[in-house]
């Protein structure tokens, strides 16, 4: 009997099949990608973000699933009603139902996974071809993932389930023959609700807007995308019909052909219009986000590497606890000599040589006062403090500066420092603010708030050591120098140039630590890494905007059906084609472009915290990163406009 | 000179093969004069509900001519029927055909708005008409939170508030009880009275006997009809029931 029905009822079904069909596709693709090598070795946020995915997945899912499962049941509620007045108990109606749902969910699931897998090693076969990254993507599939697909759609399947037979149970039979017909009554509105979207809303943005360094960006990014997505759900249902019932108050305007059929139908099904849109809006969003910042990351690849590799070689000197500033400028000239030797020996000339000394402190800063901080994590977020020898500043830099016994230079990032002396390491001095630095040791280079410290001479730098190593037990502050150079070599001969002087830093036999990283053998490695993001950005922009398409597509389909009868009346009682159209175009194009504007707003606002985590990665022009934000939206909004062109067309030959 | 006359009209429905047509109507030929109210019985089958397409400019004949105050149905262009149905017809269907997204004063206004009709003039019409009707209290409900009755009363009014030259009615009561069924013929009678034109399609005696004329039509042709007089309902009534026991040889089932 359950397959009859569903058989019979096929029109209905099949929609509805196949909206969980791709739920579930959808699920199984975003959760085998938490098990990819590349998301769970790349980067330990990664597997972050991704677990945050497949949470709005399933949430999104399970919003979708009920929204097509109500759809089906009011249309049903008829042949129910029959049911029971045929003399069906509702114990019997309620097994029909339980089997209905056991075949359609069996077969979502089954073919939902299989179609998951497919769409998930084909796409990654296509992207791996388009993209022509240095490392292919390699799709993996686990049976951990389709176990979690299936256990989780059995449950949503099963509130559906749940949900049908308690409709069932307390309705009486005549109320349920008239399900269909019956109107959806005029939803409420609340201004309550739309003042929390409203707060939610903006708490979300604000928090985007008033992060300051990187690190709480990420950390809080999640609750930031919460409160936007509750504010936007909540100002759709709550805030649409407000809006649109302030617009039927005004008579003027609602008493108008266009306005009164468009307005009425729209508040006629807000309820469902509103969670649609919502979805449809958050889909987008994510599409532009993932898009965008993989497109930045990929693009920017090159300033990445020219932020973290300031020259073509780059050496890091680390000084052993007890080595002073002068011991370490003898074994920096030593290690020179070496390079510089084993460099005319290749026959390559070095050029740009420059480099500097520095010791660097965590800590905090109180009022005038520097303190050490001596665990790594909790509470406030670390200054970063750096300590130059004023000799190491004025070569590295071109200036001749001179500076008194007690005097500091100062240069802040992401703080202000306003007294005019400061206390570190047991003495207090007067300090100067420095205007301009080279770029290579300019403090933005750092992630997160910065001192530098220009100090006149090393001495003094070495007594601030000694005085922290006597005062903490955890922490003992050593020197460390960098060198950078580059070099005439060619670009062919670049790579075996940093593999020379890498060897050499391997086997220096000398008394420091050395590391050695060269920009052009990095290069490769940083292409394949955001490439690997690229990929996973357009993947899941891919995947999101199928998704949208489909609820775009499904929604007006069915609603079409709806709307024809309603217009088929209007005509009879004089209404001409010509109203008909303007009418439901402007129905349809306010459908539309009220999720790619609220899209476009939402991303506007995400855009500060988005560059700030993106400095995370490198990527510290903001040029960059509007230019590739606005590109996105724009060819998405060129996406949607096709998928908007297609379904309104369907739309209005169900119509008429 | 009659409001609507029906000259000849002949409708063929060719199948979509093209092969053997249908012929719902054959040859229809009355005329209705202002002022008059009409009632046209049949069984299911006869061709009503054709005719009335007809004369609501949904359909057009295949032959003949309907001439609506001298003015030939045919003659109005594509674009104009939307307008004309408007303005010159007042509808009131079986299942009533209200809009579940409108009060019932929308729905009332409706043909109005569709008219750009200003709104302090639409405000000053729906007040008086709903009042008569008795729906005055009902107006900001939705349909489906009142009755029948009450629904095809609101319907009742979005016919009339155009002030159309006829009411073309297709099986008003079909959907009522009796109660509400007497109780929406009588604002018919009452309508009729004011000076409204009414063509009125039905199968129930009980509703042709409140009309002033009631044309019988089979197999697709006017075949009897006869006239009330001064008789009163229930006498024309039984008129009506005589007439088609005579001419057809059975009886009519109908909802008293």
């Amino acid at each position: 009997m359950a397959w009859r029905n569903i058989q019979s009822n096929r029109q209905l079904y099949y929609p509805y099949i196949a909206s969980s069909v791709i739920a579930v596709a959808m699920f199984m693709v975003m959760a085998s990608l938490l098990t990819n090598d590349f998301v769970r070795e790349r980067s330990s946020t990664l597997p972050q973000l991704f677990g945050m995915g497949v949470f709005v997945i399933a949430l999104f899912s399970l919003v979708f699933i009920f929204y097509a499962n109500s759809f089906l049941m009011k249309r049903r509620k008829k042949e129910l009603g029959l049911y029971s007045i045929l003399g069906l108990e509702k114990k019997h109606v309620a097994r029909v139902l339980g089997m209905e749902t056991v075949l359609v969910g069996g077969f979502s699931l089954l073919a939902g996974v299989s179609i998951g897998i497919l769409f998930g090693q084909l796409s990654f076969l296509f992207l791996n071809y388009l993209l022509q990254l240095p490392v292919a993507m390699e799709y993996s599939l686990s049976w951990g993932s389709a176990g979690m697909t299936a256990v989780l759609f059995a449950g949503i399947f099963f509130l559906t389930m749940i949900y049908n037979i308690a409709q069932i149970t307390f309705a009486n039979p005549i109320r349920l023959l008239k399900g269909a017909r019956e109107g959806e009554k005029e939803p409420k509105s609340s201004p309550i609700l739309m003042l929390i979207g409203l707060v939610s809303l903006g708490a979300g943005y604000a928090m985007s807007l008033t992060i300051e360094d990187p690190i709480s960006a990420i950390t809080q990014f999640f609750t930031a995308v919460l409160l936007v997505v509750i504010g936007t759900y909540l100002l759709f249902t709550a805030g649409s019909v407000i809006v649109l019932k302030a617009l039927k108050k005004n008579k003027r305007f609602y008493y108008q052909p266009g306005p009164f059929i468009s307005v009425s139908g729209m508040l006629y099904r807000m309820k469902q219009h509103a969670v649609g849109l919502a979805n449809i809006s958050i889909l987008s969003v994510m599409v532009i986000i993932a898009v965008s910042t993989t497109v930045t990351l990929f693009v920017g690849t090159e300033e990445t590497l020219e932020n973290r590799f300031p020259e073509e070689n780059n050496v890091t000197l680390f000084a052993p606890d007890e080595m002073t500033g002068e011991e370490l400028k003898a074994n920096a000239g030593e290690l020179y000599g070496k390079i510089s030797d084993r460099t005319a020996d290749a026959g390559i000339q070095m050029k740009n040589q420059t480099g500097y000394r520095y010791v660097s402190l965590v800590g905090n800063l109180e009022g005038s006062q520097f303190k050490l901080r001596e665990m790594g994590y909790g509470g406030e977020m670390p200054l970063m403090t750096l300590l130059i020898p004023l000799e190491d500043y004025n070569q590295a830099a071109g200036e001749s500066l001179s500076l008194k016994e007690n005097e500091l230079l100062v240069r802040a990032a992401g703080i202000d420092y306003e007294p005019d002396s400061l206390t570190i390491g047991g003495n207090t001095f007067d300090v100067t603010e420095l205007e301009e630095m080279p770029y290579f040791m300019d403090a933005n280079v750092y992630l997160v708030d910065t001192l530098i410290l220009i100090a006149p001479d090393s001495q003094t730098i070495d007594e601030i050591v000694a005085h922290y190593q006597q005062q903490s037990e955890t922490i003992n502050p050593y020197w460390k120098a960098e060198l950078f150079w580059a070099s005439d070599a060619t670009e062919g001969e670049t790579i075996a140039y940093a593999d020379m002087i890498e060897d050499l830093s391997d086997n220096h036999g000398m008394e420091i630590g050395i590391e050695y990283e060269s920009r052009d053998a990095s290069r490769q490695v940083w292409y394949s890494i955001n490439g690997g993001f690229l990929f996973l950005g357009i993947f899941l922009g891919g995947l999101f905007t199928i998704g949208a398409m489909l609820i775009t597509y499904f929604k007006q389909v069915s609603e079409g059906y709806d709307d024809r009868e309603r217009v088929q009346i209007m005509q009879k009682v004089g209404l001409d084609k010509e109203t008909t159209r303007q009418a439901t175009r402007s129905q349809i194009v306010w459908m539309f472009s009220m999720p790619i504007l609220t899209a476009a707003l939402h991303t506007a606002f995400a855009f500060p915290i988005i560059q700030k985590m993106l400095v995370l990665f490198g990527i510290t022009s903001k040029g960059l990163l509007i230019a590739c934000t606005v590109g996105v939206v724009l060819a998405f909004a060129f996406v949607y406009w096709v998928i908007y062109r297609i379904t309104s067309k369907v739309y209005l030959n169900i119509v008429e | 000179m009659a409001l609507l006359e029906v000259n000849q009209v002949k409708k063929v429905y060719t199948s979509r093969l093209g092969t053997k047509g249908t012929e719902a109507l054959s040859n229809v030929d009355f005329s209705v004069e202002k002022g008059e109210f009409v009632a046209v019985m049949g069984e299911s089958g006869s061709g009503k509900t054709t005719l009335l397409n007809i004369l609501s400019t949904l359909d057009t004949p295949t032959e003949g001519e309907v001439r609506l105050d001298g003015q030939p149905l045919s003659a109005i262009k594509d674009k104009a029927v939307s307008r004309f149905r408007r303005e010159q017809l007042g509808f009131v269907f079986q299942d009533f055909n209200l809009l579940d997204n409108f009060t019932l004063k929308d729905n009332i206004l409706l043909p109005l708005v569709l008219a750009r009709t200003p709104i302090e003039e639409m405000e000053k019409r729906v007040g008086p008409l709903a009042k008569s009707l008795g729906i005055d209290g009902l107006l900001n409900k939705y349909p489906y939170e009142v009755s029948g009755g009450q629904k095809q009363r609101a319907a009742v009014a979005r016919a009339l508030i155009t002030q159309p030259k006829i009411i073309l009615a297709d099986e008003p009561t079909g959907a009522l009880d009796s109660k509400s069924s007497q109780n929406l013929l009588e604002i018919f009678s009452a309508v009729h009275r004011a000076g409204q034109t009414i063509v009125m399609v039905t199968h129930s005696t009980r509703a042709a006997s409140y009309s002033g004329r009631v044309l019988f039509i089979r197999d697709g042709r006017v075949y009897h009809e006869i006239y009330r007089g001064d008789q009163t309902p229930n006498q024309f009534m039984e008129k009506i029931t005589q007439s088609l026991l005579v001419s057809s040889g059975r009886g009519e089932q109908d909802e008293k």
